[in-house]
């Protein structure tokens, strides 16, 4: 990955995504131009059906454009070797997703160690530092239990925790607050605009939650492929 | 590596049902190996024990062209030098001087062709069962009666309806002449070796009775020996050879004089592999099976794992580990299984009587004793890791080609 500080972390330019579905060709992205730069706190916005975690998954490096270039720090991620792509998806990008996704046999310590074990930092640290992260998402106490017997709102934080712990540079958070109660989605959005000021992690999410939208500090709206509009607060 | 292995293991277990299903047949196909295997080494090793156990010995010593061709021409003085040579080895336990030769028995009835044996009883008994297999009557060496005594087998006596202290008359070559050497004899004793083929051909006198009918001196058509451990025939057997092959003799092992006995083993012993192949193709499509379904389930969690970082290498390994694992634990309870039940039938025997005349025709008794080697529960249970590793290859190869995003979507 590239070092210089005034290029954008992410660069999406005149994206297109078109999926197949069975005869119908869908147009999940019709040409969405998109500039992110480091520490923002930005939220993508819209309908179902409007490419909102189309783009975020083009962004993740989890899928590639039609035509159009997705860039993280430069880079082309579409012109990427499959392991420079998994290794920038490992080292550099935190994902959360809409169902919390923790490895229902692993503890909530071992599904936040899980990703820096992949990256072969030693157990010993994993541990320590999986450790220092649940605190950091007020649940260390839950360290030993295995997500089912977690609520939903302390999932989503352990899926956090794991997101953040190998020190990203971006978080990409694809509806994080869809399967939480309005209370416990506003307390995992203090807690990330919190890693967002003190940390500078930047975070992008998907969603149509209007809790999320207020949270943002940039909101780009989209529809039906295209970005509608954009505000910053 | 670690997590992995934890991730797999705890994986195996998500379903615990299902894994104790596959175990239980994994297993059951393991015990049902080895215990086939158990009953193919029973028969095996009988065939081999009784041709060597009830005449043909672990070496024999003889003229040059005997083995081919047993003639009273071929009888030899016993070698000094030989005896000497045998009984200062640590590794020959024991050893008879025999005339064999074929020979024509007649009753009042009828006359067939058999195999005369002249032993000396007290050398005899070190190197066949014969003696102990006297069933009626006594041994050579107990008669006391007048006449000369002879011990027939139990199927012998069936066919020619003699019994106990019935008379019989024996004809064949003498040697270095053309005359026929004769003899009457008494049934001393009826032996049962368990080989009804073998007792129906084999009939035993004194050896010095026999040499005084085939006018052969003090000579013998060969010398019979028994090792510590039969598998140091061959090398013993080339070592005499060595010693005797320039007085005209040789030194033969059972495997070089029972070529067919040994190719028998070793063809039954491949026969058998289809039908093991058998188990193991259940086992692998437990496996594939198993994993598939596992996969299909997992599909949506093998996404978020190569989504967060997991690369598809690690994936396989997660996959081909839970499947060997499996394995591990169902090699570990069925070799158990399979080697408890076959040394539990071991130690009791088969009883096969209602086949006996069947087996006896192959050289196999009527109770079998199953056994295992080591090498049986080895390759048994190594065939059975190696399948199940094999057959988890395309269910990791499948679950390596999701496509994060495709897999996530799916519930």
């Amino acid at each position: 990955m590239g070092s210089e500080d005034r290029m954008p972390l992410i660069s999406a330019q005149n994206v297109v995504k078109d999926y197949r579905d069975g005869d119908t060709t869908v147009h999940a992205l019709r040409g969405v131009d998109l500039v992110l730069e480091e520490g923002e706190f930005t939220a993508l916005a819209g309908p179902s059906g409007s490419g909102k975690t189309t783009l975020l998954n083009l962004v993740g490096g989890l899928d590639t454009p039609t035509s159009g270039e997705v860039r993280i720090r430069g880079e082309v991620i579409s012109s990427m070797h499959p392991r420079q792509l998994h290794g920038m998806r490992l080292h550099h990008i935190g994902f959360v997703f809409q169902a919390f996704n923790l490895i229902p046999v692993l503890s909530a310590q071992e599904n936040v160690a899980f990703t820096m074990q992949l990256q072969g930092i030693p157990p010993e640290e994993c541990r320590r530092r999986a450790l220092e992260v649940l605190d950091q998402v007020g649940l260390a106490a839950e360290a030993g239990r295995r997500p089912a017997a977690l609520s939903g709102g302390q999932q989503q934080r352990v899926a956090v925790a794991r997101a953040i712990v190998t020190r990203p540079e971006i978080v990409l958070a694809d509806e994080p607050t869809a399967n939480l109660d309005s209370e416990t989605g506003a307390d995992l959005l203090d807690l990330m605009k919190h890693l967002n000021e003190e940390h500078g992690i930047t975070f992008l999410f998907s969603t149509h939650d209007p809790m999320v939208m207020d949270y943002s500090r940039r909101l780009v709206r989209l529809h039906d492929g295209h970005i509608a509009s954009e505000q910053r607060t | 590596m670690k997590t992995l292995l934890i991730l797999s293991w705890r994986n195996i277990w998500r379903n615990k049902r299902r894994t104790f299903i596959l175990v239980c047949a994994m297993m059951a196909g393991l015990v049902g190996v080895l215990l086939s295997m158990g009953l193919t080494n029973s028969w095996l090793v009988q065939i081999k024990d009784n041709a060597v156990r009830l005449f043909a010995g672990h070496i024999k010593i003889h003229a040059a062209g005997y083995h081919d061709r047993p003639s009273v021409e071929f009888a030899l003085a016993p070698t000094a030098r030989v005896t000497e040579r045998l009984g200062a080895d640590p590794r020959v336990k024991a050893w008879a001087e025999r005339v064999s030769v074929q020979a024509l028995l007649s009753t009042a009835s009828q006359s067939r062709v058999i195999n005369l044996v002249g032993i000396d009883p007290e050398a005899e008994v070190g190197v066949s069962v014969i003696l102990d297999s006297v069933q009626e009557g006594v041994p050579l060496d107990a008669w006391d009666q007048p006449g000369r005594p002879i011990l027939i087998g139990r199927r012998l006596a069936d066919r020619i309806e003699r019994g106990l202290g019935k008379k019989l008359v024996l004809m064949s070559q003498q040697s270095g002449n053309n005359e026929v050497g004769s003899g009457a004899f008494r049934i001393a004793g009826i032996f049962d070796s368990g080989n009804g083929g073998f007792d129906e051909s084999h009939v035993y006198i004194f050896k010095e009775d026999a040499q005084r009918m085939l006018a052969l001196g003090d000579r013998i058509t060969e010398t019979v020996i028994m090792l510590h451990d039969m598998e140091q025939s061959d090398l013993v057997a080339a070592e005499l050879r060595a010693m005797v092959e320039g007085d005209a003799m040789e030194a033969l092992s059972w495997r070089e004089r029972l070529p067919l006995v040994e190719k028998t083993i070793e063809m039954s012993r491949q026969m058998m592999i289809p039908y093991y192949a058998i188990f193991y193709v259940a086992m692998a499509f437990g496996i594939l099976n198993t994993l598939l379904m596992a996969i299909g389930e997992r599909t949506h969690e093998i996404g978020v794992m190569l989504a967060i970082g997991l690369n598809r290498w690690r994936l396989i390994g997660m996959i081909l580990l839970e499947s060997l694992l499996i394995a591990i634990l169902s090699v570990f309870v069925g070799a158990a299984s399979g080697w408890g039940l076959v040394a539990w039938w071991g130690a009791r025997g088969i009883d096969l009587s209602s086949m006996a005349e069947g087996l006896a025709y192959m050289g196999v008794s009527r109770i079998i004793y199953p056994s295992l080697r080591s090498a049986d529960l080895i390759g048994a249970s190594a065939a059975a890791l190696a399948v199940a590793l094999v057959f988890a290859l395309y269910p990791a190869w499948r679950a390596s080609r999701l496509a994060p995003v495709e897999a996530i979507r799916s519930d």
